[in-house]
């Protein structure tokens, strides 16, 4: 057994499509980028097996789909709104400051806080859609809950991060709360592979973002845990025999 | 010479079968695995795919032949006409075995050796007296050689579909041993590099239970414990690495005071009466090149070797003479404390295995009456005893009294749970 391990950096060289062909066992779609993705759907449409699934990781690539799906399995997510004219959310504006993201961003690029109509003024021009999400003000440190093979792992990050060690925050023990709403996501995708980002704020927790392969910084030994997990989704995509389940 | 072969899993086609190959035998293996035995007869070969860190081989194991073991006239046939009968079915299953062999047995003309490669504490009295209480007379069966065998090799699985148009494959390290019980023999040995017999059988036996098994053990109920599906996986965790390292050093002190130190660093015979000479292991410090080559060992990915596997009928490993606490025993009369035989103990109580008996036998208990009456109701250990008290200490350390199925570890210096219950 052992694994043969092929990495494709797909923005970094040039990919022939009518050679591209699901050779491999197991994908692993580790990054962000479009164009990744869209590779993935493509090598799923053939029948690759992906981790995670492309549709699952083309939803929670698009915030406003992910949100809603999260809404509809009752995560307690902020409300949000989405539009295409800035200056629609002015009314909304008289409720609370709103926190506006690239609806396919990540990393906390292109997030800012309105906090006022006058906040609108920069955002006129902009083009596409906007995503609009109910700012709550946090206690000082974000929750990154983790999710790795079904075992859940929690951190505790200052943002913005200004060094290595603040990325890798400091573990954490989740609460009954954090368990239920760490377990409802990865329910409502139907994945165990993904992370989920949690603000507390008056002591209530809101989810305010999920993404599907995140770096599990902070998790204590996130690398071996990932590579076991990776190990047995391959052996169930090779052999199909079923992974084995944490307390199973 | 022909050879019969109770079993086709794991260690009858994964080390049996390829030394009687190699030694000349024509093999015959008899299963209770219709799909395996069918696809044996059908390809008369399956392949033996043996890998380490420094890469792998695949051979083939061909003329082989199979019989169900409910053909009971074609297996007596095969054990009428064998020079060699080996069993490799599980200890628990012997039991199976036993009234077909009688029944072989009894009316040979000439004795002949029953090789048992079992896990079990004696492995060839053990089935000696199932086959003996089956025949109509026992002194039939005397008059046979009964020997336990251990194996050296780390055999982890099969690939393959039986039903399939290929031949199956069986995935192990390439160690290369196969330990028999000499005392016992009737019959000289097949020739061949790896099949030896030793005359002070029970020191082999337990020098690989106490410090092979008990590393082995340790890391997959640790390695549950912090969440890993693998034991490869397992043993790269720093923390684990550590315990199973110190849970061998100290099988290897009980061992070394019973047996002679280089025994127990696995050069040389026994020795009773040895001088122990004390030493101290540092956290952090590597072991002997024996312990450390056994690590390797466990490290090799390429076994794919689950945990589940691994720490498989916890009630078993539990017992008080087997690898876990009876190593803990010798060691405390060596003057060792066995912290880490203990707390690989304590670790086996958290277990969780599905379709496991001896492991849902320990689950149910721990939730019914806890550590103590769970010893000394399924492990054989009184729930004063020191060694129970010690168990309790332990586990109490290790969970800090908060754990729950399918919670993570994140460290075992420092307890503490991925989730609170």
């Amino acid at each position: 057994m052992g694994a043969q391990v092929d990495l494709i950096y797909p923005d970094e060289e040039v990919v022939d499509l009518g050679r591209l062909r699901a050779r491999h066992d197991l994908y692993v779609l580790r990054s962000n980028s479009e164009l990744a993705l869209s590779l993935a759907g493509a090598l799923h449409a053939q029948g690759a097996v992906v981790l995670n699934p492309y549709p699952v990781a083309a939803m929670l690539r698009n915030k406003i789909i992910a949100t809603n799906v999260l809404m509809a399995a009752g995560v307690p997510v902020p409300e949000t709104f989405v539009t295409t004219e800035p200056e629609s959310l002015a009314p909304l504006l008289d409720s609370g400051p709103l926190v506006i993201k690239p609806h396919t961003g990540s990393d906390g690029i292109g997030v800012r806080v309105l906090w006022d109509a006058d906040d609108l003024i920069g955002l006129t021009g902009h083009a596409g859609p906007l995503f609009a999400m109910r700012y709550y003000p946090g206690d000082g440190r974000d929750r990154k809950l983790y999710c790795l093979g079904g075992q859940l792992f929690g951190v505790k990050r200052i943002w913005p991060v200004r060094s290595y060690d603040d990325k890798l925050g400091e573990s954490f023990t989740l609460d009954a709360d954090l368990h239920r709403i760490a377990v409802a996501c990865g329910e409502a995708f139907g994945i165990d592979l993904f992370g989920v980002d949690i603000v507390i704020s008056e002591g209530k927790p809101w989810v305010v973002d999920m993404s599907s392969f995140p770096g599990f910084k902070g998790v204590p030994d996130a690398a071996l845990r990932l590579a076991d997990y990776i190990y047995a989704a391959a052996s169930q995509a090779t052999y199909a025999q079923p992974l084995t389940a944490v307390g199973a | 010479m022909k050879a019969v072969v109770f079993g086709t899993g794991r260690i009858a086609c994964g080390v049996v079968g390829e030394l009687l190959n190699d030694a000349g035998c024509s093999i015959t293996f008899i299963g209770r695995n219709r799909g395996v035995v069918d696809n044996l007869n059908r390809h008369g070969r399956y392949h033996l795919r043996l890998s380490d860190a420094d890469g792998g081989v695949q051979r083939t194991i061909a003329g082989v032949e199979a019989i169900h073991l409910a053909d009971r006239q074609a297996a007596i046939t095969a054990i009428t006409e064998a020079d060699a009968i080996f069993t490799a079915v599980g200890a628990s299953n012997l039991d199976a075995v036993a009234a077909v062999l009688a029944a072989g047995l009894v009316i040979r003309t000439s004795p002949v050796d029953v090789i048992a490669c079992e896990n079990h504490a004696d492995p060839g009295g053990h089935l000696r007296n199932l086959v003996a209480a089956r025949a109509l007379e026992p002194n039939d069966v005397k008059r046979h050689g009964f020997a336990g065998a251990l194996v050296g090799r780390a055999v982890s699985g099969r690939l393959g579909d039986v039903d399939g148009h290929e031949p199956l494959t069986f995935v192990g390290d390439p160690i290369r041993e196969l330990i028999v019980d000499g005392a016992v023999l009737r019959n000289p040995l097949p020739t061949v590099g790896g099949l030896h017999s030793v005359g002070d059988f029970a020191a082999y036996m337990q020098r690989k239970l106490f410090i092979f098994s008990a590393g082995h053990a340790t890391a997959a109920y640790l390695g549950h414990l912090k969440g890993y599906r693998y034991i490869h996986a397992a043993i790269r965790d720093q923390e684990i690495r550590w315990a199973v390292l110190e849970a061998m050093r100290e099988g290897q002190y009980g061992i070394a005071a019973r047996f002679g130190e280089a025994f127990a660093s696995f050069d040389g015979a026994p020795r009773r009466r040895s001088a122990l000479r004390r030493r101290r292991f540092d956290r952090g410090t590597r072991g002997d090149d024996a312990l450390e080559a056994i690590l390797t060992r466990f490290g090799n990915a390429a076994l794919c070797d689950p945990v589940s596997r691994v720490g498989r009928d916890a009630r078993r490993k539990l017992n008080v003479d087997d690898r876990l606490l009876g190593a803990a025993q010798l060691a405390r009369r060596a003057g060792v404390n066995p912290s880490g035989l203990l707390i690989a103990a304590a670790a086996a109580l958290c277990f969780e295995c599905t379709d496991d008996p001896g492991t849902a036998a320990i689950r149910d208990s721990m939730h019914q009456r806890g550590v103590t009456a769970t010893l000394d109701q399924e492990c054989g250990i009184g729930a004063r005893s020191r060694l129970a008290r010690s168990v309790h200490a332990a586990w109490i350390r290790l969970t800090a009294g908060d754990w729950h199925a399918g919670n993570a570890m994140l460290s075992i210096d420092r307890p503490q749970w991925a989730w609170q219950g």
